[in-house]
């Protein structure tokens, strides 16, 4: 009986190993991440608009359904990106993504006094660049410390009137989300 | 033989505790509520770059893109004030007020996240388009029927959950909503 219950004890114990391994694992080989679907219908590099979510439409899980979004997948390897978007005069957020799909950056249109998107997304090697050699209009550019190579930007912008719909679509396609090549 | 069958025994035991709790918590989808008021249940650090390994597990899964702290605030509600599920088939009647924020949204899922076709065709109600009480208070009528007044279609089969989304939230949030400042869900008829 004791012996049984060793065997028990060591099967849960080995469970609870296996429970934290999954847990943490399940990031590292996860099939369906937000970095990894927006990879299979976006180019990287740009802004791309996702259809409105609407029943039996949605292009990412619990998108605002009174919402147009925008998504663009950036990579730091050739160089800092920079966001650029001059978006209508509506409720608009920005929320920067890391590869994991967490949420490093956020900002709201009224955080942002209502000037147009400028964020250059940079790694900490690249930032001391920039400090050293400042490039000319620069100071109102939020820039965001990145840790890792890549991810994803996403626009959420209310749809006011219908007629709003429009207009915001013409905002991400005007937007801008590449590399910033610094001036040598 | 019998050392093998017990080996057997505790490696079984193992996967399927160890496998089946981590399921149980990550599979559903859904984040783990870090805060629950009443009937609505929200997740503020789900989405932040110190999130716990849960969120971590549970967003690489789906692929959720949550609102930043910079952007608002999501609430999910399963339940009525009763903690009965939320059923398409009965009327609710969302009724009270939300912390003092720019905007909020509502609108309805399903399990799966997906929003339930309705004969309306309306996928979610705005804060500034619904009349209010003098003292900034609502009342919504969810149903599957035209309402006078605040009209939300239910669809008439399925079980659903409420989102309340609140944008531009301030930092204050939590403690404003622990004023008793959400709406309450109650449930009215049901066929």
């Amino acid at each position: 009986m004791i012996r049984f219950a060793l065997w028990l004890l060591g099967g849960l114990v080995l469970g609870g190993i296996i429970h934290i391994t999954t847990v943490l694992g399940l990031p590292l080989f996860a099939p369906e991440p937000a970095f990894v679907r927006i990879g299979a219908f976006a180019l990287d590099g740009r802004f791309t608009a996702l259809p409105r979510s609407a029943p039996g439409v949605h292009a990412l899980p619990l998108l605002d359904p009174a919402m147009e979004h925008a998504v663009c997948r950036f990579s730091l390897a050739g160089g800092p990106v920079r966001i650029k978007a001059e978006m209508p005069d509506l409720y608009w957020s920005i929320a920067i993504f890391n590869r994991d799909g967490l949420n490093a950056y956020s900002l709201s249109d009224r955080a942002a006094d209502q000037k147009p998107i400028d964020i250059l997304v940079a790694t900490a090697g690249q930032i001391a660049e920039i400090r050293e050699n400042p490039p000319d209009n620069f100071d109102n550019v939020v820039i965001i410390d990145w840790t890792g190579t890549d991810g994803f930007a996403l626009i959420r912008a209310l749809v006011q009137t219908p007629g709003s719909e429009k207009i915001i679509r013409d905002a991400f396609s005007a937007a801008s989300c590449d590399v910033f090549h610094l001036a040598q | 033989m019998k050392r093998l069958i017990e080996l057997l025994f505790a490696i079984t035991i193992a996967l399927a505790t160890g496998l089946g709790s981590a399921w149980y918590v990550v599979g559903s989808g859904w984040l783990i509520p870090t805060d629950v008021f009443g009937e609505w249940a929200t997740w503020p650090g789900g989405g932040s770059p110190d999130a716990d390994p849960y969120s971590r597990a549970v967003l690489a899964r789906t692929g959720q893109v949550p609102l930043g702290t910079g952007e608002g605030t999501a609430f999910f509600a399963s339940t009525d004030s009763n903690g009965r599920a939320l059923r398409g088939g009965c009327d609710y009647e969302l009724s009270g007020r939300t912390p003092p924020v720019r905007l909020w949204t509502l609108s309805l899922i399903d399990a799966n996240g997906d929003l339930p076709a309705t004969t309306e065709g309306r996928t979610y109600l705005r804060s500034d388009e619904i009349m209010r009480h003098g003292d900034g208070g609502f009342d919504i009528e969810l149903a599957a029927t035209a309402r006078p007044g605040n009209w939300f279609q239910m669809p008439d089969h399925g079980y659903y959950m409420l989102v309340l989304r609140l944008y531009d939230t301030p930092a204050s949030l939590i403690n404003d909503i622990k004023g008793n400042a959400l709406p309450h869900i109650q449930r009215k008829a049901c066929r």
